[in-house]
């Protein structure tokens, strides 16, 4: 076996990975089915596809460069070289296969055809490249530079081109200028080949903390990330608890009995929200920001306040699972975490209400605006959405709960109710409207409040709470 | 030491992992008072033990009582009188260090700030540095902090000096006999350091795949261990050596070296004077009386 199938091996040997595709196979065929199935010349339809090269190329890097970053792989022998075969061989196979949908293009045969295929999957390799760019850089260098270029202007271009004839313009490039386009396709191929193969990149990425978007969902890493910054540049930025907050939590703890339940409880409101508190600025901030989006974006808030639950969710630890002994014990820890969703799920109502109310003030002077020939206004936010956080946080608990140990699981489950929301919401809209009436809402209700403490009080009485990946 | 009312009872405990049997059938009591080395190889199962006395695990079958409460119901109550250094040494990064001692002393009514300041100086724990940014072994000083700074009764520790430095482990085998003068002090210390661990027990608890081989006092299992050189009073050494209960021998020099067992050293010179040949008997360091209990 040939040290390049080993590591092209990475890419299916790795079930996490698995999930990821599958959710990014969802997400492509929910967008583009209409392109794929019945693609409509002139309309852009038929440039998308080379558009996911630029996703494909941050995605498949990943898991190298995470390779190429371990101690190891610096001292195995022949291993430094195959990095950039390896994306070379990932970007060819994925750039040919997403230009082939132009073979459906209507009026294109023999030598024209085969000019634009050439074309297209140059533009797929273009694409694919400035994809594998930010991903060799990691998340925190991933605005330096021409990440910086990538990330502020490629990429809204590509996630916002259908809105602005961009994806017409570019499938005319496409079309019209090849020779054009395989020149740029070629030169940035070489450009690249040279770039990931210069002789210090193994040596600069090795053993160096390094971040991949996908490590959002490991902890372990993120701390040990986080931690390896303190002291660069990079660390004045993070986050530090102010002094006023640990005497306020502090103050607070001591007023309760050593004993009791109270003391506990504080002590994990204090581990949980110190930080946020102490950027408490950015907090006021938002409610006037995200009053404005939800009040233009519609839906948007209904969404947005369902993926807030699974992302308090994913970026906390429950108290349940602390590996720092103090004096509490087991009934401690299912009081806590109790009190901590019940206090949770009470601030973010209370700040959606907030967020409602302002709306509602908001609602007489904020303007309409036309974008794209569609009127745009500003409408007061549904007070139904403090719901949403009612019904979700308890749900997110549960899953955060389960799936402790199993990040990917624990965000594909925290995402469904996202993706079953949005299925409603657009494919299904009547449906939609019909599912929120008060039986349902209080069925769920019942159902996310009643299955969260049971879980919680089976996972505090019966399961191992640190330990090698054991969770009962 | 009194035989009467152990601080942690554990009765035929049981723990399975998936496939793996980390406890097999444990029974083990610990006395107020006992300074116990629990040995055993990686994967023996110390750890898994330990935290069953803590509760952090719960048995599948058996019983674990500590502080004559079942070790799954521990509460503040029991939990305030046990100290505990983790192996993996997890604290709360994003605090600096002065902030976390104030935090985790919250939970004590017996913590003592003299000793806090006291352990500060002798560790040289900066107290503006940010945890997350501390060496392992400035984490595992911090950890001994927490762990000692509330005078727990029972203090369990688990591959303390792992990361420490052969000076700050000197030192802190230093701590640990200041802590053990106090007699209603109850330590449980889990280490590869045999060298060290030796210094300060005074019972051992070995573990083999999940079960005890032995538990035994000190002092008794090195008077069952010894090592002795023999070497005749003239001539050559005798070919047959029949001296009881040797476990290994070797032969070099002209002389022989005898690890025995179960032998007074009445019956060795007396078995010596038998083959005309002079002993010279060593108690076993506790890394040989290991190798051989382990086989």
């Amino acid at each position: 076996m040939s040290i390049l199938s080993v590591n092209l091996k990475h890419l299916y040997q790795r079930r996490g990975l698995w999930v990821v595709y599958l959710l990014f196979g969802f997400v492509v065929f929910t967008f583009m089915k209409d392109s794929l199935v019945h693609p409509k010349a002139g309309e852009g339809d038929y440039i998308r596809f080379a558009k996911l090269a630029f996703f494909i190329g941050c995605l498949l890097t990943l898991p190298q460069m995470e390779v190429l970053s371990k101690p190891l792989s610096y001292c195995l022998p022949g291993h430094r070289r195959v990095f950039r075969r390896n994306v070379f061989c990932t970007a060819i196979a994925s750039s040919a296969v997403c230009s082939m949908l132009f073979l459906r293009y209507p009026d294109l045969h023999g030598g024209p055809l085969a000019l634009v295929l050439c074309s297209a999957f140059f533009a797929g390799l273009t694409f694919y490249m400035a994809g594998v760019l930010p991903a060799v850089a990691g998340v925190a260098h991933a605005m330096l530079g021409m990440n910086a270029v990538v990330l502020l202007f490629l990429l809204p271009l590509i996630v916002g081109g259908k809105h602005y004839d961009l994806d017409v313009l570019l499938e005319r490039i496409i079309i019209g200028n090849v020779f054009l386009v395989i020149f740029v396709g070629i030169l940035t191929s070489i450009a690249m080949w040279f770039w990931l193969g210069r002789p210090g990149l193994a040596r600069r990425h090795c053993a160096v903390p390094w971040m991949g978007f996908s490590d959002f969902f490991n902890k372990e890493k993120l701390k040990r990330y986080t931690n390896a910054r303190v002291g660069t540049k990079q660390g004045r930025f993070l986050k530090h608890t102010k002094p006023w907050v640990e005497k306020w939590f502090l103050g607070r703890m001591v007023r309760y009995d050593y004993l009791g339940p109270g003391r506990f409880f504080w002590g994990a409101l204090y581990c949980t929200s110190a930080i946020a508190i102490s950027r408490w600025q950015i907090f006021l901030l938002s409610i006037p920001v995200l009053t404005i989006i939800f009040g233009y974006g519609g839906k948007v808030a209904v969404f947005s306040l369902i993926m807030v639950p699974a992302i308090i969710a994913i970026g906390t630890e429950p108290p349940v699972y602390s590996t720092m002994l103090i004096s509490g014990g087991r009934r401690q820890r299912f009081t806590t975490t109790l009190g901590l969703t019940v206090t949770g799920t009470s601030l973010l109502c209370m700040g959606t209400l907030v967020m409602c109310g302002l709306s509602i003030l908001l609602a007489r002077f904020m303007p309409t605006f036309v974008l794209k020939g569609h009127s745009v206004s500003f409408r007061s936010i549904d007070p139904r959405v403090a719901l949403v956080p009612l019904l979700f946080l308890p749900f997110a608990s549960t899953m955060q709960l389960v799936f402790h140990r199993m990040p990917f699981l624990r965000f594909g489950a925290l995402l469904l109710p996202v993706y079953v929301a949005m299925f409603l919401a657009f494919a299904r809209r009547e449906q939609a409207e019909h599912l929120v009436n008060p039986l349902y809402v209080v069925i769920l209700l019942v159902v996310s409040w009643g299955v969260f403490p049971l879980v919680l009080r089976h996972v505090c009485s019966k399961w191992c709470l640190v330990g090698q990946g054991r969770s009962h | 030491m009194t035989k009467e009312n152990p601080i942690v009872q554990m009765t035929g405990v049981h723990k399975r992992f998936g496939k793996i049997q980390a406890l097999d059938g444990v029974d083990l009591g610990i006395y107020p008072g006992s300074i116990i080395g629990l040995l055993g190889a990686n994967g023996a199962g110390k750890s898994t033990l330990l935290r069953h006395i803590i509760g952090l695990y719960l048995p599948d079958r058996g019983q674990c009582t500590a502080f004559g409460c079942d070790a799954g119901k521990l509460g503040p109550e029991q939990l305030a009188r046990i100290g505990y250094v983790h192996q993996e040494g997890e604290l709360l990064d994003w605090m600096n260090t002065g902030q976390l001692i104030r935090y985790v002393s919250t939970y004590y009514p017996t913590w003592n700030r003299g000793l806090e300041e006291k352990y500060i100086a002798d560790f040289e724990v900066s107290t503006d540095a940010r945890v997350g940014s501390l060496s392992p072994g400035q984490r595992q000083k911090l950890a001994i902090l927490l762990a000692i700074g509330f005078e727990p009764e029972l203090l369990i520790l688990d591959e303390p000096a792992a990361a420490l430095d052969p000076v700050m482990r000197a030192n802190f085998l230093d701590l640990l006999l200041q802590i053990i003068q106090d007699e209603n002090k109850t330590i449980i210390i889990s280490s590869h350091i045999l060298s060290d661990v030796e210094k300060v027990i005074d019972h051992v608890v070995i573990m083999k795949q999940g079960r005890i081989l032995l538990d035994s006092g000190f002092d008794e299992l090195r008077e069952r261990f010894s090592r002795v050189r023999v070497s005749a009073l003239s001539g050559e050494l005798p070919r047959e050596l029949p001296f009881a209960n040797v476990v290994q021998c070797r032969r070099s020099n002209g002389e022989a070296i005898l690890t025995v067992k179960d032998c007074s050293a009445e019956q060795l010179q007396q078995q010596a004077e038998g083959l005309n040949c002079r002993i010279d008997i060593q108690t076993l360091p506790l890394e040989d009386i290991y190798r051989i209990v382990v086989g």
